[in-house]
């Protein structure tokens, strides 16, 4: 069985996402019936309470979208950044210092002050468009690291939220973060920048718990779905690797 | 779709040139967008006289000129290699040198931070890496490069394939989600 | 005015006052025959002789004495108010003193709640806490001993730290360059961030030294902003420094600046299956002798990018790297695609120049692979000036590390015992 002429088409990569999509509708239909236990990740429970404690003492919440394409890969990060935006401003618009959103691509500011503002009518109707809520940091990696700082440093933050796509600049976050007292939580689809949040601060979200950030922040069903459906692929792919690995050791497949 | 599929089955090729053509030139506008967003945030923080409006000031100045002369002159003239050469290049070489005492710091108080037998394996591979470059002169016989090869080849790519398999996992679930409607946390 | 003494307190009333207004007692005196019907009329004064002692009267309203009725609704009935002696006896009231009964705790509470009500209405000023003096001590520290280090080999010229082993990338790397005809088209893309110029440049000096060596048209790119004017500035210092090397004149070579290629992997995507929508309105750039020159002619006739002899990736992100690897190998008809990594995309990159299929023929990987290579080609060039320093500063960065990481951890101990026998002494 000649399983590279299949792999070369890339029919199989199809198969797989158009997989993916149907359990991803079939689960979102039937996820409001269902009541899931989710595991306990650290970072989203200290991540509430810090969210609260912000709004009690009127200090501010800072998140920064990274400086990933949205044509990329590393857009995805990005979008769950702006899922937990939304539930910020929620959270915390009325409060004395409303939360403030930095990125460092010209299209995440874009989404981020339209994610902002509708938030914002979502709690007064009757406010106006908000264009300073948002900044647009450098187009290098160490300029847009540099263009957070003062913000980190000056603006009475309190918690830091870093997701989207990093490069080593983060532990240049991370550190004014710390440096200043503030609490941060991180993620990035970047193996690099997972390795520097790993080391520096207080709640790192590894691998694809970033992508459970939207379930944890409750956000919505189509989280909670997408996020059964991202296990149940998985060990679709652990049986694949496993099994593939199996039958090419014992020559069935090449 | 075409990643997929060779649409000049179809003869669809056309239409994916296209929407990388707009693609192409979408992303150049949104540079453009972007640098609109920055001199919009620093010329509010000027005239407002906000803390920090000095510094704002030196960055709208220097975004103009480098923007008339840069626009002008083209990005390979002598000019604008000047500018790049003695203003950016320094400053950004100079952050990056932070960046390395930054990550010793780090590295050096991640142990006190989170004790524990995972940080002592990540401090000492952290350390294998580095050390395994090459020898330190005059003790030619402490060798870590041949550890540092398997540790490189092995464990790290069998750890980085497994992060990025989520990651992946992650991504299309994220994208699937906005092609199919059901995540717009933005208007519209 | 006439005026009426009261009988009770001795303060005098205007004397058409019904009840002193100083202890409500009753004015005036009305014969117990002259008692009036009590009326709404402002001209009935009932005094104490018209009022019955209602304490003395033990009828009930059914059947009191008859004789009452008419003298005052309270007439005659039991239990009424005494009004004649309790009024009488007012005086004027007595002032208490209002001292709570709360205990001290409780005091102390009130007034935290008043505090905290009171803060409420101010707006909290901040001030940033200074940074732990110990943590600047040790970024100091580190700062020094690394600046220190890397210093000490540049100033004595110590002799060189010892080369890695050749790698078989490294060689094929070599070998395909030598492979190269002359005149035949190489893509040279520099996709790197302005800070890791020092780094990526040392990586990749004696390669394109080695291609413009060999007379071929270099075609330079980029899909990062910074990248045309960082792809310029190599170019040129490598030109003036060719220029500056007497008794080694190279070959005149045709150096092409395309510029930017924007949108990421669609960008990448859409170059490689058309590369001509790139070129149609491109700006040529002949570097050489002239690099400010611009001549506005068709550049090349790339209708396919199977048409380039090489293609060369000079990148510090594993992400620039898998974008080309992804979008572009695929199209490019067998020919190489060669890499120049920073030390921190080799390992994502790894797996596809080791793999069992190779989609990048040659990787050089950042200072160690530069050095290496400039010792296989025999160009002298930034990495092998800065081997030594690099190698110097990784074993001291290492050490660090250990070091002051056990001390940095006995510290923070000592320092927690401290603290928690300080609490258990107060």
């Amino acid at each position: 069985m000649n399983l590279d002429g299949m792999l070369d088409n890339g029919m199989l990569g199809l198969f797989f996402v158009v997989i993916f999509g149907i359990i991803l509708c079939t689960i979102f239909s039937f996820s409001r019936f269902q009541r899931i236990s989710l595991r306990n990740i650290s970072a989203f429970t200290d991540f509430v309470h810090e969210v609260s404690s912000a709004i009690e003492t009127g200090q501010r919440l800072h998140l920064t979208l990274g400086r990933g394409s949205l044509n990329g890969v590393q857009g995805a990060s990005a979008f769950i950044g702006l899922s937990i935006l939304g539930k910020i401003v929620q959270s915390s618009y009325l409060s004395d210092y409303p939360p403030l959103a930095t990125s460092g691509d010209a299209n995440w500011s874009i989404l981020s002050e339209d994610t902002y503002n509708k938030a914002a009518k979502e709690i007064e109707p009757d406010t106006r468009i908000q264009t300073d809520v948002n900044q647009m940091g450098g187009f290098t990696p160490m300029s847009y690291a540099s263009s957070t700082l003062p913000i980190i440093y000056d603006q009475h933050v309190s918690l830091n939220v870093l997701s989207g796509h990093f490069g080593s600049e983060v532990a240049l976050i991370t550190d004014a973060a710390e440096r200043s007292g503030a609490r941060t939580l991180a993620g990035s689809d970047g193996l690099t920048a997972q390795a520097i949040i790993y080391s520096s601060v207080d709640d790192p979200l590894l691998g694809e718990e970033l992508y459970a950030a939207g379930t944890y922040v409750q956000s919505g069903p189509q989280h909670l779905a997408s996020l059964i459906t991202q296990d149940v692929m998985r060990w679709i792919l652990v049986l694949i690797i496993l099994g593939g690995g199996l039958l090419h050791f014992l020559g069935i497949l090449w | 779709m075409g990643y997929f599929i060779d649409l000049d089955l179809v003869g669809l090729n056309w239409l994916r040139q296209l929407i990388l053509h707009w693609v192409v030139v979408l992303s150049a506008v949104a540079v453009l967008v972007g640098f609109a967003n920055l001199f919009r945030t620093h010329w509010n923080k000027t005239t407002n006289r906000k803390p920090g409006s000095g510094f704002s000031l030196v960055t709208l100045v220097a975004m103009i000129l480098t923007l008339v002369f840069v626009g002008f002159f083209g990005p390979t003239d002598p000019l604008s290699i000047w500018i790049f050469n003695n203003i950016q290049l320094p400053i950004e070489i100079s952050l990056l040198a932070i960046l390395a005492v930054v990550l010793i710091v780090a590295s050096v108080r991640f142990l006190s931070r989170s004790p524990g037998v995972f940080s002592v394996i990540f401090i000492s591979t952290v350390v294998v890496l580095i050390w395994g470059v090459a020898s330190f002169p005059g003790l030619d016989f402490i060798n870590f490069s041949s550890l540092r090869t398997w540790i490189l080849q092995i464990p790290a790519t069998a750890g980085a394939r497994g992060l990025l398999l989520g990651v992946a996992l992650g991504t299309i679930a994220t994208g699937l989600r906005v092609l199919l409607g059901m995540d717009r946390p933005y208007e519209g | 005015m006439a005026e009426i003494r009261c009988h009770s307190c001795g303060k005098t009333n205007p004397a058409n006052s019904e009840f002193c207004s100083f202890c409500q007692a009753v004015l005036g005196s009305t014969a117990v025959g002259n008692v009036q019907e009590p009326s709404l009329n402002s001209e009935y004064h009932p005094t104490n002789e018209t009022l019955p002692d209602p304490v003395e009267t033990n009828q009930v309203s059914q059947g009191r004495d008859p004789s009452m009725e008419g003298k005052n609704p309270l007439a005659g009935l039991d239990n009424a108010l005494p009004l004649e002696p309790t009024v009488r006896d007012l005086t004027k009231p007595v002032v208490y003193p209002v001292q709570s009964s709360e205990t001290d705790i409780q005091k102390a509470y009130t007034l935290l709640l008043s505090q905290m009500v009171k803060d409420e209405t101010k707006r909290p000023t901040y001030t940033r806490s200074a940074p732990k003096k110990s943590q600047s001590i040790l970024r100091i520290v580190v700062a020094g001993i690394l600046f220190f280090t890397i210093l000490v080999p540049i100033l004595w010229n110590k002799p060189a730290a010892q080369l890695p082993s050749l790698s078989t990338e490294l060689i094929l790397f070599d070998q395909k360059i030598s492979e190269l005809s002359p005149g035949a088209t190489v893509l040279y893309s520099v996709d790197y961030d302005p800070s890791a110029t020092a780094e990526m440049e040392a990586a990749s000096w004696a390669v394109i030294n080695q291609l413009m060596a060999r007379d071929i048209q270099l075609v330079l790119v980029s899909t990062t902003p910074t990248g045309p004017v960082q792809a310029a500035r190599l170019v040129q210092n490598i030109i003036s420094t060719q220029q500056n090397q007497v008794g080694s004149p190279l070959p005149a070579s045709q150096i092409i600046n395309l510029g930017l290629i924007p949108g990421g992997s669609a960008g990448l995507a859409s170059f490689s299956e058309n590369p001509s929508f790139f070129l149609k309105d491109a700006t040529e750039m002949q570097m050489g002798e002239n690099p400010a020159s611009e001549q506005t002619q068709p550049v090349l006739d790339l209708t396919s990018i199977s048409n380039l002899a090489m293609v060369v990736v000079v990148t510090d992100t594993p992400e620039t790297a898998r974008n080309w690897i992804e979008q572009v190998q695929p199209w490019l008809g067998g020919k190489p695609l060669m890499m120049i990594l920073s030390a921190q995309a080799e390992p994502l990159i790894q797996s596809y120049y080791e793999g069992g299929i190779r989609q990048v023929e040659g990787v050089v990987i950042s200072v160690a692979g530069g050095a290496g290579y400039e010792e296989l080609v025999g160009i002298k060039g930034p990495a092998l000036e800065m081997w030594s320093a690099f190698v110097n500063a990784s074993w001291i960065a290492g050490t660090l590390i250990i070091l002051a990481g056990m001390i940095h951890l006995v510290y923070t101990q000592m320092v927690q015992e401290k603290q928690g026998s300080g609490e258990k002494t107060s």
